[in-house]
């Protein structure tokens, strides 16, 4: 291949017009709901006066002791799973996802009526309850893949279980423990349910005061300018905390030989798994079920709304892992358009769903006459489909990153020297290897579609409600009772991607495939 | 091996689901934006109520019509409705709210439906201007108490919420809700920003703890002893005591309602109503809708099912526990006063320190 003088050497066009796209998929709709941050408003002085160090503080607390919690948690019931055997092990090293099949919004109702409190605390408690999985399923498949041979090099030098837990396998898990936090920590500050069922005030429940009680969209913007520059520097933190990790990652892989915990040992990580386990996922469904039974079958049937849920998940999830895998391939390369290309897609994860959907209502009717040609039949599919790209990109193109550096670099090499054009490179050596975590991914998302609510709510086709839309219409009319069917019922859908996630994830492991 | 998976089973799957997936939105309903189709009317709604539910059942059936409608909250749906245009398949817009009646006439969302069946049947207070908009049903936001532990004379009137005497004791939701941004609206109408503002503290001084939760949080709290006095929309109230879940009825047992300043000013009351959107493809179709609300039996069920006031006199209100609060004197603030000051309400609350 050569390439002519136009062009300085490295720099593809192609692959810069793909990188500019990808980068403007999130970013398009946020800039255009920003940029009416400019607009003149009298009431920014008043938030920004009266409100906002309140705000940016509870965001703050919310979002740093609930990632630090989730983190703390997620790490230790990972490495409990994967280095120690003990009774129940099998099954809660797939149920402890379960939690992330429940909405935070839905953890908040039931929690909530539960306890009779509301505020920080039990925010906290939802958040970490619910989030946690993240942390755990990026951080036990970061130990799974881990080279025994590392494990039993430091065994032979002297290291005990700790040590080998702080110096060899934390260290080369903190990538993974890193990006996982990290969409944990974004979807918190994203979070409107769940805060505003809390009255927690935070800087998203105020982009949406701003904006429904004062009907003041340039202050709701002003707000969101500031909630992304806070994302902004995460990433970066997030970048930080990857430099300088063990990448050195053998492809060659055993069976790791569990150490098998006995006596008040083993009792306690037994009880403690299912302490939370009970805490994420039990009592909240639990409580759900006995509102559901005592309110009586809702005289709305919510089977229509199933279908429409189970197919946004599909054609959503199709959309968005399009998008994560050409972002994947392009930031291959580490370098500046990579970060750029990530960073778009992780501000994507930390906007807010309703502030992404206005930002798509922006976006087409700058290509249509109108955005009500959008909104009907299969074109509001699309802007559907468009938000969901949007918001979650990120979920996808995080793991399928981490998959696809799977293939070392002598692999690629080695196709290079065979006379490979990179993309056919790309889809014969990397996507198949990627394969196993781009399915994961496609699942993760899904399962976050199926919990979306504003994006949706704003932007589906005329007649289509889905169970989340369905659930909030009962919360908003205050019967808890009815919202628990379809919020049940969003349970089941997503926990069956959830489980084909958690429970798929074991068999991909390096030098298998 | 997973190469193998992705090449067949995997592939097969994602092609399988997404024939399936877009059949099904090839199948779904076709919305009947332009083509004005008759037999079809496009309600937008803010309201979620099971009442609704029966209207519309009974809507369908006299008139032969088919209903579409697109539910969601009425900040969003205006929202919605200003970004469609002048392409919104919207033929009436159903919303709760004065303040977001007032909204959705400034952006122009709406268009005028005088008809003889609705000047008669709807008061004049009770519609926006042009009749651009129509309430069909009242809520009063009044004071709920326990009865054990205060008289109706405590709790008689919004400005003796304020009373140092009633420190730690009343419980309330949070200010951005659009029912306390309306209550603030008139107060600041009929008094003025400072008066409210002073109102407010004093009010924030007696919580017994921070706002959260909705109106049927409270009523449950003053049950359970948490909070003595809880500021709430009187159907949450009437809801409870009619509840078939005897835990629901005990509770609201020991909650009675105050509707406040019967001596003087009048207790706050507020709408839901419909309008005729201004782009409505099936015009005529949403005026018949329209005046349908306005019937009797329309009428009657809002009364019943969602334990709201008519606001069509003479009508029999077959709820007996609705009956028996149903004479009170009303606040006589304008609708479009509660819209002109939300924006100042919301302020006044951050500044009283009323979340």
């Amino acid at each position: 291949m050569t390439h002519t003088a136009l062009w300085p050497r490295h720099f593809k066009p192609t692959n810069a017009l793909l990188a500019l796209t990808l980068m403007a998929i999130p970013a398009l709709p946020i800039g255009l709901t920003i940029a009416t941050a400019g607009r003149g408003t009298t009431n920014f002085d008043h938030i920004a006066q009266v409100l906002l160090t309140d705000m940016v503080a509870t965001t703050l607390v919310v979002v740093l002791v609930s990632t630090l919690l989730a983190t703390i948690l997620g790490t230790a019931l990972a490495w409990l799973v994967t280095a120690f055997d003990f009774r129940g092990r099998a099954i809660f090293q797939w149920t402890l996802a379960l939690p992330l099949a429940l909405p935070a919004y839905v953890s908040a109702y039931a929690w909530g009526d539960l306890l009779g409190v509301r505020g920080l605390g039990v925010g906290i408690l939802v958040y970490v309850s619910t989030l946690f999985p993240y942390i755990y399923l990026a951080a036990r498949s970061a130990f799974e893949a881990q080279s025994v041979c590392a494990l039993e090099a430091a065994r032979v030098l002297g290291a005990g279980p700790w040590q080998r837990f702080w110096r060899v396998a934390l260290p080369m898990a903190r990538p993974a423990i890193a990006a996982g936090a990290a969409l944990a920590a974004l979807e918190i500050a994203a979070d409107y349910g769940a805060a505003d069922h809390l009255g927690i005030t935070t800087l998203t429940t105020g982009i949406f005061r701003a904006w429904f009680s004062m009907g003041d969209l340039a202050s709701a913007a002003r707000l969101s300018c500031i909630l992304l520059t806070g994302v902004l520097i995460l990433v970066i933190l997030e970048r930080q905390a990857r430099t300088g990790s063990v990448t050195g990652v053998s492809t060659r892989w055993r069976t790791p030989v569990r150490i098998a915990l006995s006596g008040i040992g083993g009792f306690g990580a037994s009880l403690f798994c299912l302490a939370i386990m009970a805490i994420g996922f039990l009592i909240p469904v639990g409580h759900l079920v006995t509102l559901a039974l005592a309110f009586g079958v809702p005289n709305r049937s919510f089977i229509a709304p199933t279908f429409a849920t189970a197919m946004l998940c599909v054609l959503g999830a199709l959309a968005t892992l399009t998008i994560a895998a050409l972002g994947a391939f392009i930031s291959q390369k580490k370098g500046l358009t990579a970060t750029l290309v990530r960073t778009s897609a992780l501000a994507g994860y930390a906007t807010p769903g309703a502030v992404m959907a206005l930002g798509v209502l922006a976006a087409l009717s700058m290509f249509g006459e109108n955005a009500a040609s959008a909104m009907a039949g299969p074109l509001a599919i699309f802007g559907l489909c468009y938000a969901y790209a949007g918001r979650f990109t990120s979920a996808g193109l995080e793991p399928m990153s981490a998959g696809l550096e799977k293939a070392t670099r002598s692999m690629r090499e080695a196709a290079t020297s065979l006379g490979t054009t990179p993309f056919s490179r790309f889809w014969r050596l990397e996507a198949p290897i990627a394969a196993p975590s781009a399915f994961a991914a496609a699942l993760l998302v899904a399962v976050e579609i199926a919990k979306e609510l504003p994006a949706t709510t704003i932007l589906r086709p005329f007649g289509l409600d889905t169970l989340a839309i369905r659930a909030h219409a009962y919360a908003a009319d205050e019967r808890l009772g009815g919202a628990a069917w379809p919020a049940l019922a969003i349970v089941a859908l997503a926990l069956v991607p959830t489980l084909l996630f958690s429970h798929g994830l074991g068999k991909s492991r390096a030098g298998q495939s | 091996m997973m190469r193998t998976i992705l090449k067949n089973k995997l592939a097969r799957h994602i092609v399988g689901y997404s024939a399936i997936a877009l059949t099904l939105v090839g199948c779904s309903p076709a919305p009947s934006a332009k083509d004005g189709n008759k037999g079809e009317l496009n309600i937008y709604s803010a309201r979620h109520y099971d009442a609704d539910e029966q209207l519309y059942a009974l809507f369908e059936k006299d008139s032969g019509i088919k209903l579409n409608r697109l539910e969601m909250k009425g900040d969003l749906l205006l929202e919605r409705l200003k970004a469609e245009g002048d392409k919104s398949p919207a033929d009436v817009v159903l919303l709760v709210d004065a303040g977001n009646f007032y909204r959705g006439g400034q952006a122009g969302l709406f268009q005028s439906a005088t008809t003889p069946a609705l000047s008669a049947a709807i008061p004049a207070n009770m519609r926006g201007a042009g009749d651009t908009w129509f309430g069909f049903a009242k809520r009063a936001r009044v004071i709920a108490y326990d009865k054990a532990k205060f008289t109706p004379a405590q709790v008689a009137t919004y400005e003796g919420l304020a009373d140092p005497a009633l420190r730690g004791t009343i419980c309330v939701r949070p200010s951005s809700n659009i029912y306390n941004l309306s209550l603030m609206a008139s107060l600041v109408d009929m008094w003025d920003s400072q008066r409210a503002e002073d109102w407010a503290k004093g009010v924030v001084a007696n919580f017994a703890r921070a706002p959260e939760g909705s109106d049927t949080d409270q009523l449950k709290a003053i049950a359970e002893g948490k909070c003595g006095i809880a500021i709430v929309n009187h159907y949450y109230a009437i809801r409870m005591q009619r509840s078939a879940d005897p835990a629901e009825k005990a509770a609201a047992a020991k909650v009675a309602l105050s509707f406040p300043n019967q001596a003087t000013t009048g207790t706050h009351v507020n709408v839901s109503g419909g309008a005729l959107a201004a782009h409505a493809p099936n015009k005529a179709n949403a005026i018949a809708f329209l005046e349908f609300l306005a019937t009797p039996a329309a009428q009657t069920i809002l009364a019943k099912a969602n334990d709201e006031f008519p606001v069509v006199s003479g009508i029999a209100v077959d709820n007996p526990e609705l009956q028996a609060v149903a004479t009170f004197k009303e606040a006589t603030t304008t609708m479009a006063a509660l819209g002109d000051n939300q924006a100042e309400a919301q302020k006044i609350f951050d500044r009283a320190g009323w979340k």
